[in-house]
């Protein structure tokens, strides 16, 4: 459109007309000048954009000095770190360590540990792959996996082992005992999608052109390069808790999404169904990688699900378990019996062990 | 004037740098140099203060929660506005119960034009004039005016105030031109 059909409308929105009308700059002033020589018919037009122009008003809105005030502590609240509330529930203290310990622990472990753990890996992978194929030629779930399982890596820390893996990329993970890892060897060009069946610590490498996803049933945590913790036990909530950098968790069916900042983590409830963000506290998280057991009021069954990981043991139960038995505990380094003395006398049991069977009664 | 101006230019993309790096003394700065703007931008695009208040406190716990993932930017007021629109738009969608409290007489009025810089323009101000259009204003359809205000009392051009309300640049151009239209008709 040329300005030579402009209405009203156009010269009020004409960012150089406006400049014109209100800030009358001199070569916007030549040039509407001799515009109107050449268009006297527009002096109508043009008069009542200017009328519009210099005129326009709003309604004033403004907000009171308190109400400012009182929204900004409201802010001030809501970004306080919220990481000193979490988790004050008393523990039995074996020892004292401290977080920076354990991650010094951790960068150390991993030079130690890996020419250690590649050797033991190489049996413990050959070991699995057989007994895993011929034990339980049915457990393999989907029909993904059926179909490349010949190039896929499968890795397990069998119950009472703890194992360390490096996959191809660079990336670390941390295999807690009695869980599993799966991935297609090489990982595709667009994608790293790991399987894990319980828990894992992974240390991911960088590559910004193929995200790092760990699937556990039907929720994904997806990073870049990061590190972070995810806990999913059969039967048990999933929970993931984010070290360093960012991961988003999203549902299978994306009827969830959830962005993580180091510090906060995902729990979800027991079907699995939903899940809340919450902060949690690194060195419970972590514990499981310093050999340290942490139970934080968490239900009996639970603890004995791990103390079975832990120790690669079967525990049975010879009466039922009391319902709202909750254990509290700290163990760094402990045997089973004396972890087991330390529970009898808070839980009110005793207990029977067998070789790998322990037995527990609870006393009436 | 001039060492003044360059001063507060230096100050405005300094502090979101300082803000970036964790500083919350610079983030406060940044609350109180733009709340007033941004409760009267996020009125302007619903007229419910309580929603907008609210926005406002989701808008600057984000930022400070993820702070250091932000982007410099030079147009802090651009970014700060499409954020706050960003959160209006969202909570509109959650929630399509929200109250709009229509205002029914304007106490104050504030011209497009603050300061007047020549008598001449003084001169040609006409105050009924302004009250029949900021009357007029209030009666658009909430789209237009935000349209309005991002352009002419903001001051943000066609493109920024395209991106703020989400939408391309023909269509913020036609919502203008809707809104100048009837406001036209009005005098």
């Amino acid at each position: 459109m040329s300005k030579s059909d402009y209405s009203t409308e156009d010269f009020v929105l004409d960012p150089d007309f406006k400049n014109w009308v209100l800030e009358g700059n001199a070569s916007s002033k030549n040039y509407w000048e001799e515009y109107l020589k050449e268009n006297p018919s527009k002096i109508k037009e043009v008069t009542k954009a200017r009328a519009i122009l210099l005129n326009l008003s709003r309604k004033k809105v403004q907000l009171s000095q308190e109400k400012e005030d009182f929204l900004f502590s409201q802010i001030e609240k809501a970004i306080q770190p919220e990481s000193s509330k979490a988790y004050q529930t008393p523990v039995i203290q074996l020892d004292s360590w401290s977080t920076i310990q354990k991650y010094s622990y951790v960068q150390s472990r991993k030079k130690k540990v890996r020419r250690r753990v590649t050797s033991i890996l190489f049996f413990l992978l050959i070991g699995m792959i057989f007994s895993f194929f011929y034990l339980f030629p049915n457990s393999i779930e989907s029909p993904l996996e059926l179909q490349t399982k010949a190039e896929r890596e499968f890795f397990q820390a069998p119950p009472g082992v703890k194992s360390t893996i490096s996959l191809e990329d660079g990336s670390k993970v941390f295999l807690n005992s009695g869980s599993s890892i799966s991935y297609q060897k090489g990982f595709t060009d667009s994608t790293r999608i790991i399987n894990l069946h319980g828990e894992a610590f992974f240390e991911v490498a960088k590559d910004s052109l193929r995200p790092f996803t760990v699937k556990t049933g039907s929720i994904a945590t997806t990073a870049l390069g990061t590190s972070f913790n995810i806990s999913s036990f059969p039967n048990e909530p999933i929970s993931i808790a984010l070290i360093s950098g960012v991961v988003v968790v999203s549902e299978e069916n994306k009827l969830a999404e959830e962005k993580l900042m180091p510090g906060e983590g995902i729990q979800t409830n027991a079907e699995r169904k939903s899940w809340k963000k919450e902060r949690f506290d690194v060195e419970h998280v972590l514990s499981w990688m310093n050999k340290t057991l942490i139970f934080d009021a968490v239900p009996f069954k639970t603890a004995s699900r791990k103390l079975e990981n832990w120790f690669g043991v079967e525990i049975t139960f010879n009466n039922p378990v009391p319902k709202d038995l909750l254990v509290s505990g700290k163990f760094k380094d402990e045997t089973l019996e004396n972890i087991l003395i330390g529970l009898s006398y808070s839980s009110g049991f005793e207990y029977e062990i067998q070789g790998k069977n322990i037995q527990i009664r609870f006393k009436p | 004037m001039k060492t003044k101006l360059f001063k507060e230019e230096i100050t405005d993309s300094d502090l979101w740098k300082s803000f970036l790096q964790g500083d919350k003394e610079a983030f406060g700065q940044i609350y109180r140099l733009y709340i007033q703007d941004l409760f009267r931008f996020g009125c302007s695009v619903i007229p419910n203060e309580d929603l907008v208040m609210d926005c406002i406190q989701e808008v600057f716990v984000d930022l400070w929660k993820y702070h250091s993932q932000l982007p410099t930017t030079e147009r802090v007021k651009f970014y700060l506005f499409k954020c706050l629109s960003n959160k209006i738009h969202q909570e509109v969608k959650k929630n399509k119960k929200i109250k709009l409290h229509q205002e029914k007489y304007i106490c104050e009025i504030e011209p497009c034009i603050q300061s007047c810089e020549t008598e001449l323009i003084q001169a040609t101000q006409n105050q009924s004039l302004k009250e029949k259009l900021s009357k007029a204003l209030e009666k658009l359809p909430l789209r237009q005016k935000e349209a309005v205000n991002c352009l002419f009392f903001e001051k943000f051009t066609y493109e920024e105030t395209a991106k703020i309300m989400n939408i391309n640049l023909r269509s913020a151009y036609t919502l203008a031109w809707k809104a100048i239209s009837s406001l036209k008709n009005t005098i």
